[in-house]
């Protein structure tokens, strides 16, 4: 089992939302949020292979299961992004996408809105493992090409039902006039506040005392760059 | 140019607002490297702004602004050449200056020699094959050692299944095509149409495969680029080679099979270069 860190960018929600989930909910996937009270009966239910293949190629098609609403209005999945994290990997196809720049460009939709980055763990077994919720799904090894795909979003790990507090280390917060500024100033984008405000979020539960935890690539450029 | 978008399911507003958004990044890391010691972290940083000029010159091919995409991919290429990364030529393809890499590139070859299995991986050699093959229809050639090309040939036919890049092509696809302008190099004398089959076949079976996710289609929010630069930086070393020989690139394409959508990508952007 590989402990993976990932980074969740949610766009439009207050700070108030942003706390909920950082120490009360967790990321909750768009299904447990539609039905407020979660039937577990349901899960195995929807934690399908068919499911899965319309989370990450029909998110936004009509569900013939669903009364042809929107698919993702009820998905049990929740994307999450670990970027390329093997160097070698952009030998062989040429492009490096960090996990916070792209859960960045996806959060705020390339900087059109404000948005929040969850820095997160999930577990990984390795294998498929679509009808376990405890365990995430690495969509680059379910494919061809020695565990990349063309067709996926880049580093994407698709964790199920909810992502709780005890694995989500801390929040980002990123509003569009601070991008603007670093951008106009030529600086590498800065969130403009980090939740908890002090270190360590008091419901995380660090990866630390296990093993294999396999981290995503910094957005840190420099030796001296100040911490967030 | 939107309606050419809205055709292709894209969105002009949002190819705009990622195109910046990627060349802002990409500047800021560059801005960064004067105080970079060598390591990995200068690496990743060189390869992070290379991946982001690259995709927003490729949003700005899609976007028919071909100046601001030139003036992108030779920033790509600067970040690729300062990682020793062949791959620079595939970005040098796409500009108006002549390749100024040949300081680089010797540099380059030289490390290749001396280092065979290599600092980067030894696929990677098959850019320079490409350009080489390529580039001898031009008149003049960057590359003096034939025997040396010979070389990196016979390394390179033991990869013939290794995949290339976004898309992961077959190599042996790529040295077929390299086969066909240079028959001193092979001689199983494939026509430019057999040559061509798999990159415009890979290409237009992603782009069918790639739009039926219309989530991640509308968003280009997939490695795979509908102005993918693996594929068209290929192309238009080609396209180059037959206008030389008084061809048409898109006369050959025409008798392709393709998808509308893949046909107006491939015709649109070949048009903008001839």
């Amino acid at each position: 089992m590989i402990i993976q860190q990932v980074i969740k960018g949610i766009g439009d929600i207050s700070r108030d939302q942003a706390e909920d989930i950082l120490y009360r909910t967790g990321i909750l996937c768009t299904w447990w949020r539609e039905v407020t009270y979660l039937p577990m009966v349901e899960v195995p239910q929807r934690l399908t292979e068919r499911n899965l293949f319309w989370h990450q190629n029909r998110y936004e098609d009509l569900d013939p299961l669903e009364n042809d609403q929107p698919y993702h209005l009820r998905t049990p999945f929740i994307s999450t992004t670990a970027g390329t994290v093997e160097r070698r990997r952009f030998w062989r196809t040429n492009i490096l996408n960090p996990a916070w720049l792209e859960a960045l460009r996806f959060g705020t939709n390339s900087g059109k809105r404000n948005a929040y980055l969850f820095y997160c763990y999930v577990f990984i077994i390795g294998k498929k493992a679509v009808g376990h919720y405890s365990f995430a799904e690495e969509v680059r090894e379910l494919n061809i090409y020695n565990g990349y795909s063309p067709f996926q979003p880049e580093g994407e790990i698709t964790a199920k039902i909810v992502i709780p507090p005890a694995q989500i280390e801390k929040a980002e917060f990123w509003t569009v006039d601070q991008i603007k500024e670093d951008r106009r100033n030529n600086r590498v984008p800065q969130p403009f506040e980090v939740l908890p405000p002090l270190p360590p979020n008091p419901s995380f539960i660090p990866p630390d005392d296990y093993n294999n935890v396999r981290k995503v690539l910094s957005r840190k450029v420099l030796p001296k760059e100040v911490p967030t | 140019m939107e309606e050419y978008l809205e055709a292709l399911r894209l969105d002009a507003d949002t190819i705009v607002r990622d195109r910046d958004f990627c060349a802002d990044i990409a500047r800021a890391y560059e801005a960064t490297l004067t105080q970079q010691e060598n390591g990995d972290m200068r690496d990743d940083t060189l390869a992070v702004l290379a991946t982001n000029f690259r995709r927003a010159a490729a949003h700005s091919l899609l976007l028919d602004d071909l100046s601001t995409a030139q003036e992108l991919f030779v920033n790509a290429a600067r970040a690729y050449e300062r990682l020793e990364s062949p791959y620079a030529l595939i970005m040098r393809s796409f500009t108006a200056q002549a390749p100024s890499y040949r300081p680089r590139l010797e540099e380059q070859l030289r490390r290749q020699w001396e280092e065979r299995a290599s600092r980067y991986f030894p696929f990677q050699s098959i850019y320079i094959l490409l350009v080489y093959s390529i580039g001898r229809y031009e008149g003049t050639t960057e590359f003096a050692d034939p025997e040396y090309m010979r070389n990196i040939w016979e390394d390179l036919e033991a990869y013939r299944a290794h995949p290339v890049g976004i898309l992961g092509l077959p190599l042996g696809s790529y040295l077929d095509l390299i086969g066909y302008f240079d028959e001193g190099l092979s001689r199983r004398g494939f026509s430019i149409e057999e040559s061509l089959l798999p990159f415009i076949n890979g290409y237009n079976t992603a782009v069918r495969q790639a739009i039926q996710d219309r989530y991640h289609w509308r968003r280009l929010a997939l490695p795979f680029h509908p102005a993918e630069p693996d594929i068209f930086g290929v192309l238009l070393l080609v396209q180059s080679a037959l206008i030389r020989k008084e061809q048409s690139l898109i006369e050959v394409v025409r008798t392709f099979p393709l998808a509308s959508e893949s046909r107006r990508l491939l015709n649109g952007i070949l048009r903008s270069y001839s």
